[in-house]
């Protein structure tokens, strides 16, 4: 049981770190107004313009256009837009690396419901007789197969370009590199234990099915438990690295460059801020108080001017 | 060429990071190709190299005196680390914490941002003011010194830049090499954003160690909160000027206009850059014969804080910022206006309208607006008579990055330059896209030492490239051409920028605000509103 409670340890953990993670950017403090656009937050407006381009417009209430935000993302997640448009060499090797994630992410899903399946009675297998059984077999294959190329791929590019191109690698720690290597690794391992050892995911599928059912499964092949140990001891290691930045992507752009919102009066917002407002500064340049609230110092204009205008 | 610099040279290297020639410089179009210097930025003088920290690129922005002794080297370094320190809590800087964390936690080093910044371009890349430069820096720093006490683990996550003074005073001279105009940030797929990075170093030296440049801080927020405006006009002379506006357009129009000032009640106070007063005036001048002419219910304030609509604290101090943005607000309260209208100046645009927005409170808070929606419904519904004919020459349009890319007001300024202008163009790239005049948070303000050579022969390279591919079919210097620039730091940047290259004599180039050009196409002026569209 060792193997599936490592397993399981490690997914755990990752989850709850990208939990805390979120949870770490939603519980900042509101912050000042700090847009960029074209922004999402418009009416239909052509160029990307906001609300300050009609008369009055500030006046007007500010809804967010939640339907343009998911549009947007899911553009950016499905097909890479911007580095497509700006940076199509980079482009070439960080698509490939993170759609190959994604399928992957799909494949443990197909892995899963095969498990669940089989575990209900339904075989899973080119000839089941079950429609379910069959389409769960290919889905399987495909979205395994095909990322573990895909992202195979794109790490073998994202490590030649890091190491190939100046601008890339004058930013580039060793741990980048390691994360990289660490990454090609596990890939590697599953695609051989896929290749040599378990062409249907069969063995594999086996496995899920004993975590999932808690119970002590038939002996793995070789080649598929070291692809197991690799995978979850990377999955432990990922969140102390930049991949998680997939977190953020929500709060900067949602949270911060389409962020409109006004703190009217009585608004959640305002109260936050009026609450932040009496947070006791403790800068020390001449022309501020330590321990003085941020209220009190920004009202303290005159005698704060004589004073700063002391050499 | 001199070896390009590592991150970690920020502390190492001696001699400085960055060397500018003419060579390097991106070139510019005929008959600029071989207009700069050489060197392209004066050297500063033996006794300025001795007293000011000039160590990044032989330019002292920041006019930051070399410590005298090895305790004040570690008193002013200590000072850094704990400024460093407080601008990652939320007490102390509440006001930025999220993005700034999301923008140092964040960085997929992709360098997406490089080719989306005019200052790295314009330089000839040159390393040190690669948008990602000071941000990898800083982020070394904080994680070497704040979070990740063990050596082994530190040197393995890249963090290899030694905070001593070298360091932060570079880090400090960098944050002005930046326009703050975020383009960068656009350009991002992750949405960091290295020119809030660069706004919040700015924060620790002048909110930690006092540091801040003269032009913005003793000279700017400081005189502005005490004389009433960043130009230090007061009250008594402000009253003079305006009357001195109402002679003058009675001389030059035959219109006799009464300024309304500190009229309560009024629809719109509108509020300039003080900048304008006393070296535009006919800017000021065309608001007042438009407004008039439109009937719009307006009024100026003679009130402390209420003629000045610069917020110079935005680019380098929350306090003092916010300071600014509360007086104003309060002026304008007073009156019992129903709103503030900001004239032509991009940064009191984004300061009052956009960032100051959360700091007021039920009662504190007043409508603030742009005056482009306004003079838009003036224009295209026509509320006067206009002949865009009186406009006929090529005119192009530079987007100021506050108004545009930072509170996205595309359209009104477009739509009134179809109205009244038969010859305008757009510049490649144009609106949310556009480049930023190189004057952007200040650095046009800051002339200390050999600054404004830098601000001129890199900063405003990109912008003075565009304007002159924009009118690349007119190129007889005989056909007099107008930038329009409807912001007044964009203004005084292309004002130093075109003197600097002649580019009146061998381009024709002229240049000035918005609603000059609206004033200009009036029916009911008789003389030229703009002398220089004179016919002969």
């Amino acid at each position: 049981m060792g193997l599936p409670i490592m397993f399981c340890l490690s997914v755990v953990f990752f989850v709850g770190m990208t939990i805390r993670r979120a949870w770490k950017y939603a519980k900042q403090p509101a912050h000042l107004r700090w847009e960029l656009h074209p922004g999402i937050v418009k009416e239909g407006r052509p160029g990307g313009g906001s609300y300050f381009e009609a008369m009055n417009g500030s006046l007007r209430p500010r809804k967010r256009n939640p339907l343009g935000e998911i549009k947007f993302i899911g553009r950016e997640i499905l097909f890479f837009r911007m580095y497509f448009l700006q940076k199509k060499k980079y482009w070439l090797s960080v698509y490939p690396f993170h759609l190959g994630i994604f399928l992957l992410f799909g494949w443990w899903f197909w892995l899963l419901a095969g498990s669940v399946l089989s575990t209900t009675g339904v075989p899973i297998a080119p000839d089941a007789p079950h429609f379910l059984g069959r389409a769960v077999h290919y889905l399987t294959i495909l979205t395994g197969g095909a990322g573990m190329g895909l992202s195979g791929l794109g790490t073998v590019g994202l490590l030649w370009r890091r190491s190939r191109d100046a601008e890339l690698r004058m930013y580039s720690s060793p741990k980048d590199y390691f994360t990289l290597a660490f990454m090609l690794a596990v890939l590697s391992s599953g695609a051989f234990a896929w290749i040599f050892q378990d062409p249907f995911f069969q063995a594999i599928r086996e496995f899920v099915t004993t975590v999932i059912t808690w119970s002590r499964g038939g002996r793995l092949n070789a080649a598929t438990t070291l692809y197991l140990i690799m995978f979850s001891l990377f999955v432990l290691y990922a969140p102390f690295t930049r991949m998680m930045h997939f977190v953020a992507k929500y709060f900067t752009f949602h949270a911060v460059l389409w962020d409109e919102a006004a703190s009217g009066p009585g608004s959640r917002l305002q109260k936050k801020i009026e609450k932040q407002g009496e947070y006791r500064m403790s800068w020390s340049a001449s022309h501020l108080r330590p321990g003085e609230t941020w209220r009190e110092e920004i009202l303290r204009t005159e005698e704060a001017s004589e004073k700063a205008a002391q050499p | 060429m001199k070896k390009k610099p590592r991150i970690r040279d920020i502390s190492a290297r001696v001699e400085p990071l960055v060397e500018i020639t003419t060579d390097e410089l991106m070139p510019l179009p005929s008959p600029y190709e071989a207009a700069d210097r050489n060197p392209p930025i004066e050297p500063l003088s033996a006794e300025q190299q001795e007293k000011y920290e000039s160590s990044l690129d032989g330019v002292a922005a920041l006019g930051l005196e070399k410590p005298k002794s090895r305790e004040e080297e570690e008193r002013l370094v200590g000072s850094f680390l704990n400024g460093l320190k407080k601008l990652l809590t939320r007490e102390d800087n509440w006001t930025f914490l999220q993005p700034l964390v999301l923008s140092l936690e964040n960085c997929a080093k992709c360098q997406n941002c490089s080719d989306a910044c005019p200052v790295f371009l314009a330089s000839g890349r040159q390393e040190a003011y690669r948008p990602t430069f000071r941000s990898e820096a800083l982020r070394r720093i904080i994680r070497k010194y704040l979070n990740q006490k063990n050596p082994l683990l530190s040197r393995f996550e890249g963090n290899d830049v030694e905070l001593n003074w070298r360091t932060a005073a570079r880090l400090g001279e960098l944050a002005y090499r930046c326009t703050l105009c975020r383009r960068c940030t656009q350009s991002c797929p992750l949405g960091v954003d290295n020119g809030l990075i660069a706004h919040e170093i700015r924060k620790i030296f002048s909110q930690e160690l006092g540091l801040a440049p003269k032009a913005l801080h003793a000279h700017g927020t400081v005189q502005q909160l005490k004389a009433g405006s960043s130009t230090g006009l007061a009250p008594k002379a402000f009253k003079g000027i305006v009357r001195f506006m109402e002679e003058e357009i009675e001389e030059k129009t035959g219109k006799s206009v009464k300024i309304p000032v500190d009229k309560e009640g009024a629809e719109v106070l509108l509020v300039h850059n003080s900048g304008e007063f006393l070296s535009w005036l006919e800017n000021p001048i065309a608001f007042a014969i438009l407004f008039e002419s439109a009937g719009v219910s307006w009024t100026l304030s003679s009130q402390l804080g209420g003629y000045e609509a610069t917020n110079y604290g935005v680019w380098y101090d929350d306090i003092q910022f916010a300071r600014i943005a509360r007086r104003q607000a309060d002026v304008a309260r007073k009156l019992k206006v129903k709103k503030i209208v900001v004239g032509e100046c991009g940064h009191a645009h984004k300061a009052l309208a956009v960032v100051a927005d959360r700091l007021f409170s039920e009662e504190t808070e007043i409508p603030r607006e742009s005056y482009l929606p306004l003079v838009e419904d003036i224009v295209c519904h026509d509320r006067i008579r206009l002949d865009p004919r009186k406009n006929d020459f090529p005119v192009t349009l530079h987007d100021p990055c506050n108004v545009v890319r930072l509170m996205g007001i595309v359209e009104p300024q477009r739509k009134i330059l179809r109205k009244v202008c038969p010859q305008f163009r757009e510049m490649t790239p144009s609106a949310c896209q556009n480049h930023c005049c190189g004057g952007g948070s200040g650095l046009v303000n800051m002339d200390s030492t050999n600054f404004r050579n830098w601000g001129i022969s890199v900063a405003g390279r990109m912008k003075f490239k565009q304007i002159l591919e924009a009118f690349q079919d007119v190129k007889d210097p005989a056909i007099p051409k107008y930038v329009c620039l409807p912001c007044s730091n964009c203004k005084g940047q292309m004002r130093d920028v075109f003197n600097f290259y002649r580019a009146q004599e061998k381009s024709g180039l002229y240049y000035g605000g918005l609603v000059e050009l609206v004033v200009n196409a009036m029916t009911d002026l008789g003389t030229p509103f703009l002398p220089w569209t004179k016919r002969p």
